[in-house]
């Protein structure tokens, strides 16, 4: 209820006005206009580095996420994704550089973003009731009770149920109501789904995907396990290594992407970028980053969004590609 | 109401699927001209896809005519598609073969293929 | 079922301006058991104090009138002691709260350092709050002014209470060193100890981050500041332990006030010189305030410092 008292501009993310026809229409709270599209996060030579002699957790990473865009943080374990989730959520202060989150820096705006740990942490001596009233009573301005009480009733959860006795995957949907209830404009999320059964996983994601196409919602969720966010995604960030390695909508990254199979060596491949190149049978097959139409007898193919993102994990010294848009303004287009 | 089933093992793009099960129940009748289709948001909550994907599919639609989207109101069904319906002369020809079909012998699987490349012989596929 | 979800959390942005709410509630509600820990202590430490003023003393007097304090001296190192209620217990029993007084302060710098900081950085659990809308920074000031307004009232008032009863009876005790000790140690810098404490602990806590090591750094840190409170400031240089100046003497039944006598329990002694009561007062020491003033100042200039350094530590973490 509160967050229907917040008066404003109604900010309507490109591509989504056909979604205003609901009958609990949202506004969203006024902020502060910094160029268009709004840009959710934008981070500049952003480098994170735990302690002196660690090696960087991220290393001088640039990039920006639009507003409205649902991204997902790709990379392996340690690349560097609970870091910069953590960066944005204000919880952890950048080495080097800057990260803005709606032009600002990550604490200024708090109330507009929910941050959901990877461990979720809860406090266990609480009851369910009692932690949605945490929400409640530490977001005055934005929390949304109905909303979360029926996320919580999804689960056919009691309120009375004290923290410390629920599963992990119930703990997990108590720990996104209390994300989802205070009406976020940028969600954080840190291996969101991790221990969720595949039913509590589909309902959840729904949720999540529903709060998005009513309210625009940014997010910015991690897993390594592409198949989980193939569909729920439209924009990708790719770690490795502390490093950018592709960002940018889902659909742009893999249109400028081929799949070619032939004989020849690499080197014919010029002036294509070659991602990865293996040997098959007497030729090779090779993920190419196309500069112009391929040439040749090669055998083209669209890849898929997983055999895009392995080839870019198997071959680290690939160059980093950062669509139009996903650039931070900045620094220069490549990182 | 239509609801839609994403098949991730496919291979078929997302919004095609809900392109082609949309004219799917245009061609059975399950919607009619005036009906609404489910809004973005009804889809995403019961298929955890992104909402672009549905408005991708549903901008296709009203490419083609379909649908139309009314601000404020939601996406409505502009005309049906197929000139024949299920009790059709055409539907009535094709069971008469397929019982024929049967009577020589041919089991599920043969007719399945017959049916097929006729129908690749006389409906040239244009799109992938 | 639907409903008793609703009642609480709708009921919520509706506060009256005396029912906390926000951070505060937060920080009330997550610490409910040390709260009611805190106030258990108080209030029992009150009572035996009030126990200590009105009926324990007046058995003690009753001792003390019939021996005098040579007799009760003696009373306690002798098997007397154990019949019955004697003076001597009294004498033992007066310092008890301060031994309570200080196990507390220790609780309250390991409370600090343990489930108020550590504990919460450790699982993850404070930053659950900071992705709620409140900024580290106010997080950790509510996590120190809710404890440290809960622990000056209470010691406050026990620290009162305990110089009251001090004024009252502490002509029961035996003399020697603990009323003397106990007539400079408490006083504002007793109430100023366990925020030094909550200081330290909290600092600890925020630095290590892991609930064991920062509960071992904040004991032993509370210990130094213990061990130098009783009477080992630098800055008391050799006059650690300075005299309190008492006055005894004896009553007559006629109401004559002669000097003590030296009778111990010997009733026949006692007859001969006719004595009623005795009476002891302690004299006001003119170094009470400045030691006090003195050690209050440094404990909470110190308090300040460690809150600094809590607050700055937690900043070169987070934004």
């Amino acid at each position: 209820m509160s967050s229907e008292k917040q008066g404003g501009r109604t900010t309507t993310p490109k591509g989504r006005g056909e979604l205003r026809d609901q009958p609990r229409r949202r506004s969203r709270r006024q902020t502060p206009h910094r160029g268009t599209p709004e840009v959710a996060l934008e981070a500049t030579e952003l480098t994170k580095r735990y302690s002196r002699k660690a090696t960087a957790a991220l290393d001088n990473c640039s990039f920006r996420l639009p507003a409205g865009r649902i991204s997902a943080l790709v990379g392996p374990n340690g690349a560097g994704k609970s870091t910069l989730l953590a960066l944005a959520g204000g919880l952890l202060r950048p080495t080097t550089g800057t990260l803005n989150v709606f032009g600002g820096a990550p604490g200024e705006f708090r109330d507009r973003v929910a941050y959901l740990a990877q461990n979720k942490p809860l406090y266990g001596q609480l009851t369910i009731a009692e932690t949605l009233r945490m929400g409640a009573e530490l977001n005055p301005d934005r929390w949304d009770a109905p909303y979360a009480a029926r996320i919580i009733e999804e689960g056919s959860l009691q309120p009375g149920q004290k923290i410390r006795r629920l599963s992990g995957g119930q703990r997990t949907r108590v720990a996104l109501a209390l994300a989802l209830g205070k009406r976020p404009d940028l969600m954080l999320l840190d291996e969101p789904m991790a221990d969720l059964d595949p039913l509590a996983r589909h309902e959840l994601m729904g949720t999540l995907m529903a709060d998005a196409a009513e309210r625009g919602t940014t997010v910015l969720m991690s897993s390594h396990i592409v198949s989980e966010l193939a569909d729920a995604c439209d924009h990708l960030l790719l770690l490795g290594g502390g490093r950018i390695r592709l960002g940018g909508g889902i659909d742009d990254l893999l249109a400028a992407h081929t799949l070619v199979t032939g004989r020849g060596t690499p080197a014919d491949l010029a002036p294509h970028t070659v991602v990865e190149a293996r040997a098959s049978g007497r030729g090779l097959t090779a993920l190419i980053r196309r500069d112009g139409p391929v040439e040749g007898g090669w055998a083209t193919e669209d890849p898929s969004l997983e055999e895009l993102l392995l080839a870019h994990l198997r071959s680290p010294d690939a160059p980093a590609l950062l669509t139009p848009g996903t650039t931070s303004t900045r620094t220069a287009v490549q990182a | 109401m239509v609801e839609y089933r994403i098949d991730r093992r496919s291979g078929v793009a997302t919004y095609l699927q809900i392109v082609q099960q949309t004219k799917q129940a245009l061609r059975l009748g399950l919607l009619e001209p005036g009906d609404r289709l489910p809004t973005a948001r009804e889809v995403v909550e019961a298929t955890a896809i992104n909402p672009n994907t549905v408005l991708k599919a549903y901008r296709e639609l009203e490419r083609e005519g379909l649908v139309e989207a009314r601000r404020g109101l939601g996406t409505f069904v502009r005309r049906t598609l197929g000139t024949h319906p299920v009790d059709s002369p055409l539907r009535a020809e094709l069971a008469a073969w397929a019982e024929r079909a049967r009577a020589a012998g041919l089991d599920r699987e043969d007719v399945d293929a017959l049916f097929a490349s006729v129908l690749d012989e006389h409906f040239p596929k244009d799109d992938h | 079922m639907t409903t008793t979800l609703h009642t609480p959390v709708a009921a919520a942005p509706r506060r009256s301006a005396l029912r906390p709410s926000g951070l505060v509630w937060t920080v009330l509600r997550l610490h409910r058991t040390a709260l009611f820990v805190w106030l258990a202590f108080v209030a029992f430490t009150a009572v035996f104090m009030l126990w200590l003023y009105g009926p324990g003393a007046s058995a003690a007097q009753d001792k003390l009138d019939a021996f005098g304090y040579a007799g009760v001296l003696l009373s306690t190192s002798s098997s007397h002691a154990l019949l019955g209620f004697t003076s001597g217990a009294y004498n033992d029993l007066f310092y008890d709260p301060g031994t309570l007084i200080t196990l507390a302060s220790f609780g309250v710098a390991l409370f600090a350092a343990g489930p108020l900081t550590a504990r919460e950085l450790e699982f993850g659990t404070a930053q659950l709050v900071w992705g709620q809308s409140p900024s580290p920074a106010r997080w950790l000031a509510t996590k120190l002014a809710m404890p440290a307004l809960l622990v000056t009232a209470g010691m406050t008032v026990l620290t009162v209470l305990y110089r009251l009863l001090w004024n009252a009876h502490g002509n029961l005790l035996i003399a020697g060193i603990g009323p003397r000790a106990f007539y400079f140690s408490v006083g504002p810098a007793t109430v100023a100890a366990p925020l030094l404490g909550l200081a330290l602990g909290a600092l600890a806590g925020l630095a290590v981050r892991r609930t064991l090591p920062a509960l071992a750094l904040a004991g032993f840190g509370y210990f130094l500041v213990n061990a130098f409170r009783t009477n080992a400031w630098p800055f008391q240089g050799r006059y650690r332990q300075p005299e309190v100046h008492s006055r005894s003497w004896a009553i007559t039944s006629k109401g004559t006030e002669i000097p003590d006598p030296g009778c111990y329990d010997d009733r026949r002694c006692l007859a001969k010189h006719d004595i009623a009561h005795f009476g002891r007062e302690y004299l006001h020491s003119s170094d009470y305030w400045p030691r006090q003033l003195l050690e209050t100042g440094v404990l909470l200039a110190l308090t300040a410092l460690a809150v600094t350094a809590a607050f700055l530590v937690l900043r070169r973490r987070t934004v």
